[in-house]
């Protein structure tokens, strides 16, 4: 095999590990953001986490904003990276 | 992959079965309810209001659904008017709608069912989904005149009694309890109830003299619907005692079908509400469906979503993705949230409608147009200020879902205009620059300088995203796929 070739194997198998990573961690982020609004003990706990002094109710949907956009952010750059293993293989 | 058939073959009767089908949906019998406790007595001006913003852009609707009797509805016009991105959005907002229509009539059905037998909401909303999912891969009716007329004859009947009726004392006093931040809010609120009549231009490509038929449908069910839902919620409020009204979750509709008819009144009207709820779902699961196949035709969504069931000739794959869409948002079980979602696609939609109008008018004065919209250009005018005016009401989160939805539609849009190399170029600065932020946030958490009690399972966790948007960072910068 060309160094070339190798190379080329090892950067798609990279791009499908990290792809599928990113992925996973976007939806998990999202479920997360899902639970955050509807479960009062992770509330409790990310208000404590993040030392908020307001009511979490007051800040949590600029939280739950910034959360579900990394999570689409991150699902789009996971799906990006399993194209080009999908390209690449 | 068939042919569209595009064959003229609906007479004005079934346009406007096709109009009432779409505009007497499921709203009006999950979305009153609410509406009543927003506004008070008032919500018959909320209604009011709603309708008449509803029949200004119907207006525009007709207008265009006369002169461009094509597949696709308002996606089609924005297309012809200013094409690009703007179309694009049209036809996103519109998915959205019908997609946040359909999930309120799931929901809607589910709410409804436990007034006969104690049900988990999500679940069963989920359930109806799957269910009508199935149905719609194997094919379904577009409109079926009997359902819609006998919901007719039942909130007629409900209006009719209920008028003779006597009200309860004082029932309208105050008339606004919440002052004009109520009515407003109940008018963004319940505007969803309006707007199923613009379901006729989606088939106009179908109706025969569609110049003379599209208006007549529109604006026959719009008037019919605005007139009908004052009444209902005037009954509505005069049967409910005074106390009730600051309750949120008090069933006025059927309290009030109580009241007037007894039990049987009570159950007829719940009855009714569900057989609207699946006439809701199955028209928005047909619209969302058309949507897709629509923005896929033109290479914003891939093309295998354009692909026909081999046995039953339906665009399945589109019906089962759109469909896990609606499981998720059905799964929520959150009328309030969803209602005002749909809303608030609906009103940004419809001044974007009315925005098409105008262009139109200016730059296609030749254009033929069998319906002129009277009044112009101040209904159209009218119809925007009222509809972007509107959007301060709705709910901050369900505000904030919207603005996430149009920033993904702007990225898929730019996906495609701008190619595919520049984007993943961008992706791969955008996590460098996350990875950057998360690192400083890190380093300033342990010197003490941000007050954060991070746990150590979380720091670590925090460290291995690091590691992976880094690689990503760098892989998608570093991108050999163009």
């Amino acid at each position: 095999m060309r160094l070339g070739d190798l190379q080329m194997k090892i950067r798609a198998i990279l791009a499908l590990v990290v792809g599928l990573i990113q992925s996973i961690i976007g939806v998990l982020t999202i479920g997360f953001a899902y639970v955050l609004n509807y479960n009062d003990g992770v509330r409790k706990f990310f208000k404590t986490m993040l030392d908020i002094e307001r009511p979490i109710e007051e800040v949590l949907p600029v939280f739950l904003l910034l959360i579900i956009t990394f999570g689409f952010f991150s699902i789009i750059s996971g799906l990006l990276l399993i194209h080009e293993w999908r390209k690449l293989r | 992959m068939r042919k569209q058939e595009t064959k003229r073959e609906i007479g004005l009767f079934y346009a406007i079965m096709i109009a009432l089908n779409g505009a007497v949906g499921i709203e009006v019998f999950v979305l009153l309810n609410y509406a009543v406790f927003l506004a008070g007595p008032a919500v018959v001006l909320s209604l009011l209001l709603s309708g008449t913003i509803n029949i200004l852009t119907m207006l525009s609707f007709c207008e265009l659904g006369a002169a461009i009797p094509e597949v696709g509805g308002d996606y089609t016009y924005a297309k012809v008017a200013y094409g690009g991105v703007i179309a694009f959005l049209i036809g996103w907002l519109r998915w959205i709608s019908s997609t946040f229509g359909a999930t309120l009539a799931a929901i809607g059905f589910a709410a409804l069912l436990t007034y006969f037998i104690p049900v988990n909401i999500p679940l069963i909303a989920v359930a109806i989904v799957i269910v009508f999912t199935l149905i719609s891969v194997r094919g379904i009716k577009e409109a079926d005149a009997a359902t819609v007329l006998i919901a007719l004859a039942i909130l007629t009947a409900f209006v009719v009694f209920g008028l003779g009726h006597g009200f309860q004392p004082r029932a309208f006093q105050p008339f606004t309890p919440k002052g004009l931040p109520g009515i407003f809010a109940a008018t963004t609120y319940s505007f969803v109830m309006f707007i199923g009549a613009r379901a006729t231009v989606a088939a106009a490509s179908r109706i025969k003299e569609p110049g003379k038929n599209v208006p007549r449908a529109i604006l026959f069910s719009s008037l019919v619907i605005v007139i009908l839902y004052c009444l209902m919620a005037y009954v509505t409020v005069g049967f409910t005692p005074k106390g009730d009204l600051l309750n949120p979750d008090f069933p006025f509709l059927t309290q009030a079908a109580k009241v007037i008819m007894g039990d049987v009144g009570g159950a007829l009207i719940t009855i009714a509400g569900m057989f609207a709820a699946i006439t809701s779902l199955t028209t928005s699961m047909m619209v969302q469906s058309s949507i897709v196949r629509g923005l896929s035709r033109d290479g914003y969504f891939p093309k295998f979503l354009l692909t026909r069931h081999k046995r039953f000739g339906t665009p399945h794959i589109a019906i089962i993705i759109n469909s896990a869409f609606l499981v998720l948002f059905a799964a929520t079980g959150v009328i309030q949230f969803v209602g005002y979602v749909a809303g608030f696609a609906a009103l940004t939609g419809f001044a974007l409608v009315n925005l098409t109008l105008i262009k139109l008018r200016k730059e296609k004065p030749l254009l033929k147009r069998p319906f002129k919209a009277p009044l112009y250009p101040f209904a159209p005018i009218l119809g925007i200020i009222m509809s972007i005016a509107l959007l301060v009401f709705v709910e901050a989160s369900a505000s904030i879902l919207m603005f996430e939805f149009i920033v993904l539609a702007l990225i898929v849009y730019y996906l495609r205009m701008t190619g595919f190399h520049r984007l993943r170029v961008a992706v791969g600065g955008i996590n460098l620059g996350l990875v950057g932020f998360m690192a400083l946030l890190l380093y300033l958490t342990e010197i003490g300088l941000v007050p954060l009690a991070i746990p150590s399972p979380v720091l670590y966790a925090l460290i291995f995203i690091l590691l992976v948007y880094t690689l990503a960072g760098i892989l998608n910068l570093l991108t050999k796929v163009r």
